[in-house]
């Protein structure tokens, strides 16, 4: 699609920039990697691995002294409104990533369709720019994996449940058996109200319970909010609770032991899917790289306009 | 319980959100995707929900097209700021 290429009618300040692009571009032909993920040099894991990227895409993997990044070779972004070969790339992104973590260990992933502007020695100047961050990261990713947690409750059940212990919810019930025609319809939605107040009190409360048994288990607990961003498959009815966890082998044993007690309380079912690489963990633990990549790539670029 | 393995149907909306949402992002000015912003995540989303009828309506390109402009004209600023 030739819309990544430029921006049409960007502005007049961008010419300059533009015909200087063009020109490096020229000179190194069009280059652009596809980055799923770096890990720490580890040479004979680079030999051993035995994987294919995006459609099908040949891997290689670009080392500098300490760290490696996984690349393929590809100058523009994927782009498809067909949902089956969207899916198929996804799938092949996990899968590359997780043959990756495999032979080399945690690694840290970066985002469905990352594409680096630049060749091999592009990737190796940023992981040498950014050598100090990245591996921090990789140590405080190291023997953990992601693993996703939702909790979905049964709203009648929670119903049934709340409703026994409240004083509120009960005079409301007796009022609506003893109301006329006329003021049964606006009893009957103060008592639907006070209902859906404590059903979500409820909810909220096993949601924190929830978060500290984990993080009593856990290296690491986030909570994605309570709505599938998603709807691939139906979406939950009753009230829910998200939750991403960071956790080596023995944690996620210790999870799956407790989520055993918590399915079936109040109606509950749980889904529970993992190991993935630490998508949700690794923008923080990166988190001071990205103002060092920015001032190097500004520096790389001090050829622009001039000020 | 043990969890379902990220191949298994049952963790397909992890998938995809994992993939399109999270992961660690490179600067707009790195990369050559339409950083933050997953239009294909967007087309999937509509697609999968079943909101066809949305993008034969053309709410989605609309949408689409929006997030581009906007995403030029931030990648025009940067440039000019240099």
């Amino acid at each position: 699609m030739s819309d990544a290429d430029g921006p049409p009618g960007a502005g007049d300040a961008g010419d300059s920039t533009e015909s200087g692009a063009e020109t490096e571009r020229a000179s190194d032909g069009p280059d652009g990697r596809y980055l799923y993920c770096v890990v720490r040099r580890d040479d004979d894991a680079a030999a051993r691995l035995d994987a294919t990227g995006v459609g099908g895409a040949s891997l290689s993997v670009v080392s500098t002294d300490r760290l490696s990044a996984v690349v393929h070779e590809r100058t523009e972004p994927y782009e498809s409104d067909a949902p089956d070969e969207v899916r198929e790339w996804l799938y092949d992104h996990q899968d590359a990533v997780e043959n990756v973590g495999e032979a080399f260990g945690t690694p840290v992933p970066f985002r469905f369709d990352t594409i680096v502007r630049g060749g091999d020695e592009t990737i190796r100047g940023w992981l040498s720019a950014n050598e100090e961050t990245l591996s921090e990261a990789l140590d405080s990713l190291a023997g953990r994996w992601e693993y996703r947690v939702e909790v979905e409750w049964d709203r009648d059940a929670l119903a049934e449940r709340v409703g026994d212990d409240d004083e509120r919810l009960a005079e409301l019930g007796e009022k609506l058996s003893d109301a006329s025609e006329g003021t049964a319809f606006l009893v009957q939605k103060q008592y639907d109200k006070r209902l859906s107040t404590l059903i979500d009190r409820r909810r909220r409360g096993r949601s924190e319970e929830l978060v500290a048994e984990l993080e009593s288990r856990t290296d690491d607990v986030r909570e994605l909010g309570d709505a599938p961003q998603t709807p691939l498959t139906e979406a939950p009815t009753g009230p829910t609770a998200r939750f991403a966890v960071l956790a080596d082998e023995s944690e996620c044993d210790a999870v799956g032991e407790y989520l055993d007690t918590v399915a079936d309380e109040d109606g509950a079912s749980v889904r529970f899917t993992g190991p993935w690489p630490p998508y949700t963990f690794a923008p923080d633990a990166l988190e001071p790289a990205e103002e060092v990549e920015q001032q190097t790539e500004e520096r790389r670029d001090g050829t622009g306009p001039a000020e | 319980m043990e969890p379902a393995p990220p191949s298994d149907d049952d963790a397909v909306v992890d998938l995809v959100d994992v993939l399109l949402r999270d992961g660690a992002v490179l600067d707009a000015d790195v990369v050559v995707t339409v950083a933050e912003i997953p239009l294909i995540g967007i087309k999937l989303r509509a697609a999968i929900a079943g909101m066809t009828t949305m993008t034969e309506y053309g709410l989605f390109e609309d949408w689409d097209e929006r997030i581009r402009e906007e995403q030029r004209q931030r990648e025009a600023r940067f440039d000019s700021e240099r």
